[in-house]
């Protein structure tokens, strides 16, 4: 009874404490209102079936180790691998030329898929990025996000 | 009485098919509701300033390309939940930190400290009450894995009941009271010299 006293006094010095010490940023909050703008509308989601990441490691390795990512939707595989220098490399499942839009909150660059499917960009600048993939065949496909 | 009874939000649901449908307010809700959870499970699991920011954006452009897709719209603080702990993994795991909380920085938000020239007495105490305050912070930072997420979800504003801290932990709720008196005692231990 004395100990739940006291666990519920730290609790409420403990709330005090991360609200003035912590707080969620309000340009994080904004983000998340802003966020909303990135919502589909036409395209189709190719959703992140595989993630080397996401996979128990081996090894606790150093040095390089590229993450693989794969993405499916109805109409197109993306298979794609992040380098250490957060450079992609990106092959379109069935080969097939596109734009391939690489979309990140602050900008959007545009690369193309050459005619067997592959694509590559330069280094990234950090944080969520998404791809959209579009073709004069009717192809329009977004795919999840993820951190780099 | 069973946890999934309690842990049904219609109102969440239906603000999440509004904002399937384009309604920017009920898109605004969710965002109120559960940025401060979001916040606290990348905090939970020692994510610095720049790594936390990532992980929190992602999870909601997230949820903005899976408006409509949620499989149990009524469970929507799990999905959300559990998309921002798989994330945090994968970030711990690209920057092959071993020991999550060793080299994190932390906002320090400066504390107001304008009463300098009041009284002799008032002084100490405020720099008690200060000294106070960081140790609590420091501990609260240290505490690793189960303990710190647990806490950090726990004193997320608005406050999250029990039921929804278990859904959003996937933890049984009748582990929450014990686990907590098990944490604060860890976290006092820490305080005492």
């Amino acid at each position: 009874m004395y100990e739940e006293i006291q666990d519920n006094a730290l609790e409420a010095e403990l709330r005090g404490v991360v609200a003035r010490r912590d707080p969620l940023p309000p340009e994080l909050f904004q983000a998340a209102l802003d966020a909303f703008a990135w919502r589909r509308v036409d395209e189709e989601l190719a959703e992140l079936t595989f993630d080397s990441f996401a996979e128990q490691p081996l090894a606790l390795v150093r040095g390089a180790e590229p993450r693989l990512l794969t993405f499916e939707s109805d109409a197109i595989g993306i298979e794609l691998e992040i380098t250490e220098e957060r450079a992609l490399v990106g092959q379109l499942i069935p080969p097939q030329p596109a734009t391939v839009d690489i979309r990140q909150v602050s900008a959007t660059i545009a690369v193309q898929a050459d005619d067997m499917g592959r694509f590559t960009t330069g280094p990234l600048s950090r944080g969520p990025i998404s791809l959209r993939c579009s073709s004069s065949r009717d192809l329009l496909v977004v795919t999840d996000w993820v951190t780099v | 009485m069973t946890t999934e009874a309690l842990n049904v939000h219609p109102e969440e649901a239906a603000d999440l098919l509004k904002a399937a449908d384009g309604d920017p307010g009920a898109w605004q809700r969710i965002v109120e509701r559960f940025s401060g959870l979001v916040w606290s499970i990348t905090r939970g699991h020692g994510l610095d300033n720049a790594d936390a920011a990532d992980v929190f954006q992602t999870t909601w452009l997230r949820l903005a390309e899976h408006l409509g897709r949620i499989e149990h719209p009524e469970r929507l603080g799990a999905w959300l939940a559990t998309t921002t702990r798989r994330e945090c993994a994968k970030v711990l795991r690209a920057i092959r930190r071993v020991t999550p909380t060793a080299d994190i920085t932390f906002l320090e938000h400066n504390l107001r400290d304008d009463s300098a020239e009041d009284v002799v007495v008032e002084a100490e105490h405020q720099a008690a009450t200060q000294d106070r305050e960081r140790r609590l912070w420091e501990a609260l930072r240290e505490m690793p894995g189960r303990c710190g997420e647990l806490i950090r979800v726990m004193l997320s504003s608005p406050q999250p009941s029990y039921a929804e801290i278990a859904e959003t932990l996937s933890i049984p709720i009748g582990s929450i009271g014990p686990t907590r008196a098990r944490c604060f005692d860890r976290l006092r231990r820490k305080l005492t010299p």
